[in-house]
Parts: structure tokens; sequence; C-alpha cells
């Protein structure tokens, strides 16, 4: 046998033994052992991880909240890109920038958009909207553990989380052909009917996909989607204190703008009110932001700080932040639309001819023609996430921390307008916009010379305003779907159709009259 | 799970015959005159002999693993990265997420192979075992059958490796000088073009993409009267050298009454072939030995070692990869910077108009350095209550510190993003503190039978901690600390793991002909929650002389089974865990884990059997096994609907087979007083594959190129696209990007596999595999008098290289320097090249890049590793205190059979399994000839 492999370490020496002995000494070792096994074994096995934190050691006091709070809007400044092709890349407003475009970017600018695109994953929105629901299943339990946490405290923690994930879902609603809603945490369980028609509570992880899949609601069409989502936000206004201080302190800036406020929701109520046709309502909503003396329109001046400097200098009410000097926050947007190479641009978009021809407006003054675009080196660009001022300074390369706007006070303005004019009170219309132009540098439209009584005339007006306003936010695919709405004709159609030559501009058009080639397709498996 | 049945049943019958046939009159085995024992093995719970590997004599090697080439059973990968870890593989890939690496043990106490903390550069895995020094090695014994790796419990699914150090021996003191010094030499040759050539082909270049011809004219690049501009420049020679390596050993070894005692100081040092990487070392050990009374026994281990290494760039961060920037800087521009009158001056010139850094701040300015300090302290006591009863005891201590550096200024460096200069500082440290206990008790049953038996515990407590910090865009060049700049991110992690396990371990050895042994042991870890915080292991082998011992000839056949697991699971995932995030500058926290309660150790099941011959009086030996692994609970990541809008979590699910033929033969030719010759040969045949993976195919991505695990699919295959030709016209297009825009002329046509006219990633498909079907090595020993020479072949067949390098000398998507062979690249219609390359567009916006079949090659190889001369010097006898002399001269690498067209045919990107086999252009394994004389006094 071979003597490498099998021969034993201990040759074994004859000797005779005392079984009784022997059988002590071993009992001796053995006992020793499972002393050791058994005694303070507990604290043995049970380390506390150092980097992450243990759920028993999480959720006991208002700090706790505040950062739960801070954690649901997070995955939404990794989306910011995606929002901008989803908003815009698929409007008349932008097109590619690139000589030969990238495919999947090239996509949405000419909507032909497959589900095998990454770009349409909605994942950062769900991971948004699971932690909001984390913290609605979290802020009253905390609430019992710590004393400084009062009944406002914990509205105010409560109100946010609903406000965000309701905001998500409208993003939803807005963008994709099918999407389910979430109402609540499923991190700790799934609620779900089995087959003999028991509803019964599983952990995710003993469920499959599919099955977690079938528990899943669908709302059954678009409409109750957006109604639900409004449901959420009236119960916001009722608990949500105005002008809440998070810290009770000053309110910092961060604060102000990169959360979700009272002001932000009665804005958000009143375009959803305009979804839903209820105009008294959009009106009397849009009512509250422009009262708010926290939150203004501002004046030409200080509307491009929103982009460079100080947040948003009182025209904010949500944006997403970024704060480069101390935490390198930053987005994709200046690889998206810089096309300086060296400072990391990959120039997919830029503003279309179209948009610069029809949109833009040739008076002198307006601010926003000047710093929504500019002609760098005979490229066209967007200028609000490059450009640090009005002139020719740039944003450093790699450092992309514009903030991207989800509702500053111009929109409650608008908003107003809109309401008020689908309620006829047409001149109120006209003076809320004659208001924002004023802000923003151009002339007030003479009523003599304007026909402001022409509701599709206002409502054309009114939406080129807020074009302007909101160039390259990611908002005209769904403002063209709101003006189609409320004015009860197909207006999307055409306006993207603009941005192309024939003989694509008719296939465009054509495609877009059927209102379901208006969603993004997406096949979520895919990015699982 | 059914093979494994088919296969059991199959074992049951084996023993069955196994039985049958030992019915047959013969007599048990003895140890043969070569046999060896390894010295400790039983502290791990073996009891068992194994066999020691035999390892060259004379190496330049920084650790165990670079004497390892060529041995049987194990599968050898080495880098020419100064202080790289080689790729150590046995029988197979066992995991996919988890620690693929053998387990070692030094002394009986075990050290990962593998280095925790991704490293600062790209791909660099500097070994942990530069503490080591060779001299000091005793034995070194591969543990891979069954009933080995069940003893050590949830650690042995990738196989282990089991050292010992050198002890005192009885005598009076010994005094061994080792010295040896050597040189080695790579093979840098590139196919790159000339200065006149690529300015030729830049010319082209900026015209087929889009420049005038005025522009072309204008720009200083091709003014022939700029000198900056027309220089003729080697920069592949200016930073490449012939390397030293020198190492220094002195042992003191003796032993006296009841005290043995070894004590070695060395120091090893030795340089790359790049500029300036070196690694250097610092060690000193001291075992004792000492006999309290004649029942009492206590040893101790003492060792430190220092290791310093400078390293560079070998993997994708192209811009500081110094050989790739060398290939691909122009040849037309200097090492200098000229001054605005076009003067030359002697300052280093910046990145250039190109945008390459300068290849020789990269090597002289650049800084990665690693220091390390390791002290391991063992003490151990045993107590011989009685002959045939023994206690073993023993606490051992091992602090071990990484200090990793990173200085990367701003002069000729190319900027990463927006950090102009960076400094980076890591410093981590690992604490073990193991106690560990056993009873051994032997005797005998009869005349003929006996048997032994142990029974342990073992208590371990490891923590590892590391702290971080980077800061960026320093005001100048000269701090080299974190004196300055912003701080660009940071850390402080610690990771703390217990685990004990009580083991039992027996052998008989029945009527001098069959021999059993079997172990278990039950062990818990922190690293799991109560669900799956135990596990049980165990294992039994049977050993059976088939023919009379004492004959000529002997025939021995043997099988084993044994269950063991992959425990090295970093974290608390049986917990919700809650982690950091930031938001506008504000500290953040989500739910970023599940708690999986279930979670438990990785189980590997293997099986083994084989068959052992000798012939002629043991001259001949043939050994020839099977072998089989099945791991399942693999830990894999659950995805869940992204509508949940959770983070992954680890779960238990999908299995892995390793299996494979191994065969070993040991002959002595020649066998005189004078004369000795022996060969010898083994061969181990791989087959790896995922069997299920219920988490749908892992994919693993490096740089851009992806690793594959899927059901039926070599572990770690490459996957990507299938190029079929070039399209030579724009009519020949017949295939859209995923946007639906067609491909141009001049683009790779992809095989469009399901074949919806569009290329996106549902068209990827294996492209190759990078695990070898089989490997080996093969060598001869030849002794004359006092001369011996020997030498080891290895060679492993069938793996496939990802040859990265070579594609970016292919790519033309930038102003690099390329292989002259761009030349055939499709240029237009009418000139569409060979058809085999594509066109040349700046920023590659078809992707002609992507990972592609076109640059899988075949890596086999057959390379010489060690040839080695020696001489014993004969002293007279009046130089008494002299008592040896050996003089030895050994060659490295010196020879290389492959068709492989990059460097180095033995390529280490990534000791993860499913991105290796990359080769970014990784310093070649240089030749190497070392001499040295071996002084005994």
């Amino acid at each position: 046998m071979n003597n490498d492999s099998i021969k034993k370490i201990y040759q074994p020496p004859v000797q005779k033994q005392n079984p009784a002995m022997l059988g002590r000494f071993i009992l001796i070792f053995v006992s020793g052992c499972l002393t050791l096994l058994l005694g303070g074994c507990k604290d043995f096995y049970d380390v506390d991880p150092y980097a992450v934190i243990k759920e028993i050691d999480f959720n006991k006091n208002r700090e706790d909240l505040n950062a739960s709070a801070f954690g649901m809007y997070e995955p939404l400044t990794h989306e910011v890109h995606k929002f901008l092709l989803w908003g815009d890349a698929r409007a008349d407003m932008v097109t590619t920038g690139q000589k030969e475009p990238d495919p999947y970017i090239n996509e949405f600018v000419t909507n032909s958009i497959s589900v095998e695109n990454p770009y349409t994953s909605y994942a950062g929105i769900y991971q948004s909207i699971a932690r909001c629901n984390r913290q609605l299943e979290k802020v009253y339990a905390v609430a019992q553990l710590d004393d400084k946490i009062l009944d406002r405290d914990a509205a105010a923690f409560y109100a946010e989380a609903l406000l965000l994930r309701a905001f998500n879902h409208f993003m939803l609603a807005k963008n994709f052909v099918r999407f389910p809603m979430m109402f609540s945490d499923h991190a700790e369980g799934i609620r779900y009917v089995n087959q003999a028609g028991d509803t019964l509570v599983r952990k995710v992880n003993h469920l499959s996909n599919d099955d977690i899949r079938g528990s899943f609601y669908y709302p059954q069409s678009r409409d109750q989607a957006i109604q639900m989502i409004y449901e959420d936000v009236l119960t916001v206004l009722g608990i949500l204190p105005i002008n809440y201080q998070w810290n009770r302190n000053s309110l910092p800036a961060q604060e102000r703008y990169g959360r979700v406020s009272q002001a932000m929701a009665a804005t958000f109520a009143a375009e959803l009110a305009l979804w839903l046709g209820d105009y008294q309502a959009a009106s009397a909503f849009s009512n509250s932001p422009v009262l708010n003396s926290n939150h203004t329109l501002g004046a030409s001046g200080t509307w491009v700080n929103q982009f460079t400097g100080s947040y948003a200098s009182l025209h904010s009410l949500f944006l997403l932040g970024y704060r480069y000097p101390n935490s390198f926050e930053t987005n994709r947007l200046q690889e998206f639309t810089s096309s300086v190479e060296k400072d990391g641009g990959r120039y997919f978009l830029k503003p279309s001819a179209w948009a610069i021809d029809s949109i833009f407006s040739k008076e002198p003054g307006d601010i926003r023609t000047s710093f929504s675009y500019k002609v760098m080196d005979g490229d066209t660009v967007i200028w609000k996430y490059i450009g640090s001022d009005n002139v020719v300074s740039m944003r450093p390369g790699y450092q992309s921390d514009a903030s991207w706007h989800l509702y500053r006070s111009a929109d409650a303005y608008l908003y107003k307008a809109l309401a008020d004019l689908m309620l006829s009170d047409y001149s109120t219309a006209f003076n809320f916009v004659n208001m924002l132009r004023v802000a923003r540098g151009l002339e007030e439209l003479d009523p003599a010379e304007t026909n402001y009584r022409d509701r599709n005339f206002m409502l054309a007006l009114i939406f080129k305003e807020k074009a302007r306003e909101n160039a390259f936010e990611g908002k005209r695919w769904y403002d063209l779907m709101l003006w189609s709405r409320l004015s009860g004709t197909n207006q999307l159609a055409a306006a993207v159709a603009a941005k192309y030559s024939a003989p694509r501009r008719e296939e465009i058009l054509q495609k877009l009259q059927d209102e379901a080639a208006w969603f993004i397709p997406i096949d979520p498996k895919l990015w699982e | 799970m059914k093979q494994n049945l088919k296969y059991i049943k199959a074992m049951k019958w084996a023993f069955g015959m196994l039985l049958l046939i030992g019915a047959a009159p013969a007599k048990a085995q003895r140890p043969g005159p070569d046999s060896a024992n390894v010295i400790g093995i039983e502290r791990i719970g073996i009891i068992d002999s194994v066999s020691v590997t035999p390892l060259p004599s004379q190496s330049d090697g920084l650790s165990f693993a670079e004497l390892l080439p060529g041995a049987p059973g194990v599968s050898v990968t080495e880098s020419g990265a100064i202080g790289a870890a080689p790729l150590l593989m046995i029988r197979g890939v066992n995991t996919i997420n988890m620690n693929a690496s053998p387990q070692i043990y030094v002394d009986g106490v075990p050290i990962k192979y593998a280095r925790q903390f991704r490293p600062f550069l790209s791909q660099y895995e500097s070994t942990r075992f530069g503490f080591l020094n060779l001299n000091d090695i005793k034995s070194l014994a591969i543990l891979k059958n069954a009933d080995e790796l069940s003893a050590i419990g949830g650690r042995g699914a990738n196989g282990a490796i089991f050292l010992t150090t050198d002890r005192g021996e009885f005598g009076g003191t010994k005094i061994e000088f080792t010295a040896n010094t050597g040189f080695m030499r790579a093979n840098y040759d590139v196919d790159r073009m000339s200065a006149a050539s690529f300015k030729e082909y830049l010319k082209q270049y900026l015209s087929e993409n889009g420049s005038t011809e005025s522009e072309i004219a204008n720009n200083p690049i091709f003014d022939a009267s700029l000198p900056a501009y027309n220089k003729n420049t080697d920069w592949v020679d200016m930073i490449t050298r012939p390397a030293r390596y020198n190492d220094y050993h002195i042992k003191l070894k003796g032993g006296f009454g009841d005290a043995n005692y070894m004590f070695s100081v060395g120091y090893t040092g030795k340089q790359e072939t790049i500029d300036n990487a070196h690694f250097g070392r610092t060690t000193m050990r001291f075992n004792l030995d000492y006999k309290l009374s004649p029942t009492f026994e206590i040893t101790n281990n003492l060792s430190y070692a220092n290791t310093g290494s400078q390293y560079f760039e070998q993997g994708n961060d192209w811009g500081i990869h110094p050989l790739y920037t060398a290939v691909t800087k122009a040849p037309f521009l200097g090492r200098f910077a000229y001054n605005d009158s076009g003067e030359e001056t002697k300052l280093v010139a910046n990145v250039d108009a190109l945008g390459k850094s300068n290849p020789w701040a990269l090597v002289n300015n650049m800084k990665n350095s690693n220091e390390e300090n390791r002290v391991d302290g063992i003490i151990s006591a045993k107590w011989k209550a009685r002959k045939s009863l023994s206690l073993n005891s023993a606490l051992s201590v091992s602090y071990y510190n990484l200090r990793e550096s990173q200085y990367r200024p701003a002069l000729g460096i190319v900027n990463d993003e927006y950090r102009i200069r960076q400094n980076a500082n890591r410093n981590s440290s690992e604490f073990t503190l193991i106690w560990n206990s056993f009873l051994m008790k032997n005797g005998q049953w009869g005349s003929r039978s006996t048997y032994a038996t142990q029974l342990g515990a073992w208590v371990e407590t490891f923590e590892d901690k590391a702290l971080y910090a980077r800061k960026v865009n320093a005001g100048t060049d000269d701090y080299e600390t974190l004196q300055q700049g912003v701080v660009d991110s940071a850390s402080n992690v610690k990771f703390t793991s217990n685990l004990s396990r009580f083991y039992f371990s027996g052998n008989v050895d029945v009527l001098d002909r069959i021999y059993v042994s079997a172990n278990v042991n039950a062990e818990g870890s922190s690293n799991f929650g109560q669900n799956g915080r135990w596990g049980l292991y165990g294992g039994a082998k049977v050993y059976l002389d088939l023919l009379e011992h004492g004959n000529a000839t002997s025939l021995t056949a043997r099988a084993g089974w044994g269950r063991t697991g992959n425990n090295d699971l970093r974290g608390f995932y049986h917990e919700n865990l809650y982690y950091a995030v930031n938001y506008f500058g504000y500290g953040g926290v989500y739910l970023g884990n599940i708690a999986n309660e279930d979670i438990k150790p990785e189980v590997t099941n293997a099986l083994d059997a084989g068959l052992r011959m000798r012939f002629f009086n043991n001259r001949l030996e043939l050994d020839g096994g099977i072998y089989r692994r099945v791991t399942d609970n693999l830990i894999t990541l659950r995805e869940y609907p992204i509508e949940l809008g959770l983070n992954p979590s680890l779960e238990n699910n999908g299995s892995i087979i390793s299996k494979g033929f191994e065969f070993q033969l040991n002959a002595k030719l020649i066998e005189k007083k004078q004369v000795s010759w022996s060969v010898f040969a083994n061969l181990t045949t791989l087959d790896n594959e995922v069997s299920s993976l219920s988490n749908g195919d892992i994919i693993n991505s490096f740089g851009n190129i992806n690793g594959i695990a899927a059901p039926s699919v070599s572990v770690g295959s490459f996957y990507g696209y299938k190029i079929t030709g070039v399209f030579s016209s724009a009519a020949d297009v017949n295939l859209k990007k995923a946007d639906g825009t067609n491909y141009m002329a001049g683009d790779y046509i992809i095989d469009d596999l399901n074949k919806d006219g569009k290329i996106n990633e549902r068209d990827q498909q294996v492209i190759g595999s990078l695990l070898p079907k089989y490997y080996g090595g093969f060598g001869s020993q030849l002794h004359y008098k006092r001369l011996s020479l020997s030498a080891r072949f290895a060679y492993a067949y069938g793996q496939e290289i990802y040859n990265s390098f070579k594609q970016r000398l292919h790519l033309m998507s930038d102003y690099s320097n390329q292989s002259p062979e761009v030349a055939n690249r499709w240029k237009s219609e009418a000139a569409p090249g060979n058809g085999m390359l594509s066109r040349a567009a700046y920023g590659d916006p078809s992707y002609n890049g992507a990972a592609s079949s076109l640059w899988v090659e075949d890596g086999s190889y057959t390379r010489l590793k060690f040839l080695s001369l020696g001489y014993d010097v004969p002293l007279k006898p009046t130089a008494s205190f002299i008592k040896g002399l050996q003089v030895k001269i050994t060659g490295e690498n010196l020879f290389t059979l492959t068709s492989y067209s990059g460097l180095d045919a033995e390529v280490v990107s990534s000791s993860s399994p499913l991105m290796r086999g990359i080769d970014f252009g990784a310093s070649p394994l240089p030749k190497a000839v070392i001499v040295g004389i071996k002084l005994s006094l």
C-alpha cells in the first residue's frame, strides 16, 4: 500500500491501559469543550457589524427618521439623466448631439424605444417608493420611542414620505405603459391571496419572483392611478405643516428645496387637479405656493442661480440637489449635455433647431433664452447644466452638480393660469402669464393686442411660456400630454413631429396619434 | 442531485468490490523509503499522513506558490508583475461569489490566500505570503482528497495547502548560509509603428475622421521643422530593464538534550523588469521545541517579517499603464519638454497633445507601494498522559498589517477625471487568535490491527480593519502624502468573524491490509445566523492492498468521500442591515439588506477513487484516479422584482461541479551509487461547469470583458459578441444597432444570435473558456557523482485568453500608436482592407471595441519552469569547520512552447472565478538565471 499517503503519524505503541482512567480523561476533555461551546456562545457568535446598522439598533429616534428621510430621496438623484430622456429627449426641444449617436439615447430622440433599452428601467423610482413605504411603516413606532418627536413632527415625517411616494407614482403614471403601485413596505412581508382565497403574509425571500409579481396592484386605468395619487397628496396637505423646520433650527437651503414641502404639495395637487379636470381645486391649490413668502417668482437677475450657485434663490419648490464640494455628489447631466470631451462631456443631447426657432423668445431681455442654450465652438449645447454664468464660464469638468428642478414657483403661477383659463377666468390667466414674463425680463403682453379670451390661443401661449421656463428640465413631454388633455385634441403628436424632417415627421405624426404610443414600454425582468 | 445518487451507488459498488478483492491473501502496507510525513498536520484534524510535494531547491520566487508550477494536483498561473499572487487552483473552481482560492495553513494557522480589499490599481493582487521566506519552508503538502478536506470543515471547497516551517534537530549547532543572486530579462517585443509610419497613419486617421487637408497640414505635429515632434524614442526600452534578484539567508539549527531550536534571518530583494518596480523582504524566525519532562513538551514559533514593494498599473486603467502607454505613445515625441523657443529642456514632458502620459513619469514619479509587517506566535504544549494518549493544546496569535500608498502627481500623467493629483493611503490589519486543543489516542487490536483517534476543539477569532483615505488636487506635485488636498473618499471598515469547531478523526488498519479512516466535525461560524450557523462536515476513505506485500509489485486501490464547504462569507446577511448614503450633503440611511435567516455555508461533496501501482521494487510508480466535487448551496444574489425597490439579497441557490482524472508517474530509471536518474510526470484533467443557478446566470465584467457562470458552460467563460467579418460597403450592411440605425461600412459584422436584425446584449454568447482542460508537469532529476541536474516543466492546455492588450492595439479609437497590422483596416469601400479589421473611428461610435471573439486566443503552453545544475564542492578534511558547500545555477522560464501571440501565455487578471484569463499587457514572466551557494558550517 502506498506509504506516502496513508502511513499513520502515530505508530501505535503497545501498552496496557486502564479503561476507567482513560474514560475520565476523555470525559473531562469533552466536558470542557462542551462548556466552552454552550457557555457564552451566544455572544461569541453574535457579532455586531461595524460599517452598517442592524435593525435592532436603528429607528430609535428623530435622527434616525431624519436620516431615513434623506435615504428616500437618494435613489432619485441617480436618475435625473433618465428624467431628461423620458421628459425631453422624446419631445420636440431636444435631439442628439453626436455625429454617430449612442443607440440607446437615440431611441428616445427618435421615439423608437425598445424594451432592451437600459434607460427605460424605472428601478430607481421604486427604490425611492420602497424607502418611503418603510418610513411610513416606521414613523409612528419611532415616535413612541422618542419623546422629542411630537405629534406634529411625526405627522411631518409621515406626510413627507407619503408625498414623495405620490410624486414617484406620478412619474410612473406619466411615463410607462404599465406599472404597479406600491402602497406598503415589503421588506418585512408581502400580503397576498393564495389559491384557496386565504390572505397570507410571507417574507419576501420565501416567495418566488412570480408570486411576488402576482401580489402587485396594477391600476385599472391611468386616471384611476392619478386619482389615487391625488388622494394621497390631499392627505398630505391635511397633515404636513407649512414651512416645517425639519431640524428645528434655521431651515437650511438644502432642506427648504431638497425636501418636499407644503408648498410643493399644493403645486403638485394643482397639477394633479389639472390632469383630472378639477380646475376649481387646481386654481385654489395654486394660491398656496403663490402666496408663500418662502418661495417667489424671483427676478431675471437671480434666475440663473438655480442652476449655478445658491440652489434656488427662492425660485424653487422642490429639486434634487447635489453638493460636490464636500461630498462629491454629481449627476450625469454634464456627460449628457456637454460637448467638451475633457470635461467628461459625451454630447448625447442638444437643443433641436425647431425649439431654438420656435420656442425660445427672440425678444430682448429674456434670461431664459440666453441661459438655456448656447453655441459653443460651433456646437449648440444645453447650457443649463454646464454653464456657471450667463456668459461663457462653465462648470468644471466632472463636477456636474447642477440641481434638477421638479417644481418651481413658476410652475405654480402657470398652473394657476391654466386652471383659471379652464374656469374661463381669462384675465387672471392672462395676468399670471404676464407676471412670469416680467419676472424673466420680458415686456408684459398688451391685452389689447392679445386674444386672451381665446382658450386655445392662451393654452398655446401658456405652454410655450412653460416650455421656455422649463426648457430641458424633463417636463416638455408631460406638458404636451397635459395640453392635449386640456384642449381635448392631440397636441403632442404634431409638436413632437415638428422636430423631424420628412419623411420621419409624417411617420412620427402618425405613430403618436395613438395615445398608447406616448408611453415607454418596459420589461422589468430585464433590469432585475 | 441525480448525478450524486448515481455516484454514491457507484461508490457503494466499488466499496463492495474492494472488500471482495480484500478477501484474497495479502499483507499490510509499510512505510516506504521515500515517504515523508508532514509534521504537525494533526493540528488541523488530519491524522493520516499526506504526500509531501517536492519543491525546487533554488528559485527567484517570493512566495511558496512560485515553487509549485508542475507539481501534481495544482494549477499555477504566474504573473511577471512583482509581488503579484500567482493564481492557484486545486481540482477546479468550486464557488462563484465566494473566495475561490485554496485555503493555506502555515504551521497550522489558517491564512487566506487572496486579499480582501480591492487594490488601488485596477487588477494588481499582491501576494499575502511574502512574509514566509522560502528557505524557512520545511515541507509543503497539497490537500485535495475528499477526506482531507472534510477534516478542515468549511474551508476546504477549493483545496488547501499545508506548510510547515523548519525546526531544530538533535545535534550540535549547524549553520547554513544561503546566498543567491540572479538576473532576469523579459521579452517586451510588441509590434507597433515606427515614428515615421505612425505619423503617416495619424494623417490618414485624421483624414478618415473628418479633418480637412488644411487642418492636417497646419497641425504642428506634422511640421518637420519642429524638433519636439521629430524625435525617435523607444519608449518601451526607456521603461524596461534587466532586473536583479538577491537572496541571503542564515539559519542556525541544533538541539541538545531536551531542547531543539531553529533561528533564521533572511533578506530577499527582487526587481521587476519594469523600471523601479521592486520587492524587498526581511524575515526572522525562531522555532523552539522544549521537553520539560518526559511527559510534557512545549513548542514555540515566533516570526516577524517586513516587506516593501513598489509596483505599477498593469490592468485596464490604460492612462497610467506604463507598458501600454509606452507602446502606444507617439515615437516622434520625447521624454523632455520643449520651451517656447523650441529648445529641449531638462524638464519632464507633460501629457502630450495626443492625450498620452509620459511613460518615464509613470515609472519614476508615480508611486504605488505596499509595506507589510507580520508577526506570528504559537505556543503549544503536549502532555503525554500515557504512551498512547496525549493532550495537545496550542494558542496562536497572528497580526498582519498592510499599508498601501498611492501617489499620482500631475506632471506627465493624465488626469483621472476631476483628480489632477491624488494621494491615497490604506492601512489594513488582520488579527487572528486561535486556541486549539485535542486528545490523541492510539492503540492496537490484536497483533495485526492498529488504530488512532483524535478528538479536538478549535476556537478562533478573526478581525480585519481598514482605514482608507484619498485626497486629491493638492497644490503641487511636492506633496506625496495626505498632507494637502481635498478629501475625495474615505472609509473605515472592520469585520469580525468568530468560529469554533469540534472534530473527531480516527483510522484503523485492519489485518495489515485494509486501512479505513474517517473524520467528522461540527463547525459554528458567526458569519451566519442561528439557522445556518452550524455546519456538519465529515468524510471517510478506504485503502486496500490488492497484492501481497513484499512483492516487487504492489497494487493499491483507494476510495474516499468527504463533505467540506466554504464559510468565507463576509457580512451579516442574516440581519436586516441599514446602509449609509448621502443626499444633498446630508447623511441618509436605507434598508440595504433584507435578512436571510437561513443563509448557510456552501457545501461541497467530494468523491475520489484511484489505483496505485508500483513495479520493480518501487522504481516505477503509476497512480491514476478520478475526482468529482459537487458544490451545492452556492451563495448567489437573489434579485427581487425591481418594483419592490429592494437590494438583491444573498441566498443559497445553485450548484457547480468539477470533475476529472489525475495521473502520476514516477520512474527511477537508473539507481546506482554514482549515477541516478529519475523522471516524473503528472496530468490533471478538468471539467468544471455550473449545473444549476436558480437565480439566473451570473456575469461579472472587468473592463468591458464579461465572464459568465451559466448552466452547462465552463465556469468563467468569456461572454461577448462573435465577429464574422467587416462590412465592406454600405450596401452590405444588413444589421442595425440597438436603436435601429444601420451600422456603417467598416464596422464589424456581429453574429446576430436571435436573428432579429439588431445587435444588442441578447446577441452575446460564449466566446471562449478560461479554464484549462488539462494541466500538469513533467521533469527529470539526474545525479552523477557530485553533480546534479534537474528540470521541471509545467503545462496547461485548453484554456483561452482574452487578449485585451492586442485589441487595444487594433482599436483605432484614439490617437494611440497601433499595431502595423492596422494598415489592413477598412479605409473606404474602395480600400476595404483584409476584411478582418474595422474602420478607424474616433470614440468608437459603433462599439467595434466591444468584447468579441476576435481577441480570444488559445492560451495553451508548455514551459520549462526550472532547470537547475548543482555541484557539491569537495572539501578538504582539513577545512573541517566547513561541513558542506553546494554551488547551484538555475534557469527559470528559459523555454516556452505556445502559439499565444501576447507577451506571456500565463495571464493573471483576477482571482475572481469570472474575471480570470484577461491579458491587459501585464509584465511577462522573465527568463531568470540564478546562481547561488549554500554553505554549511
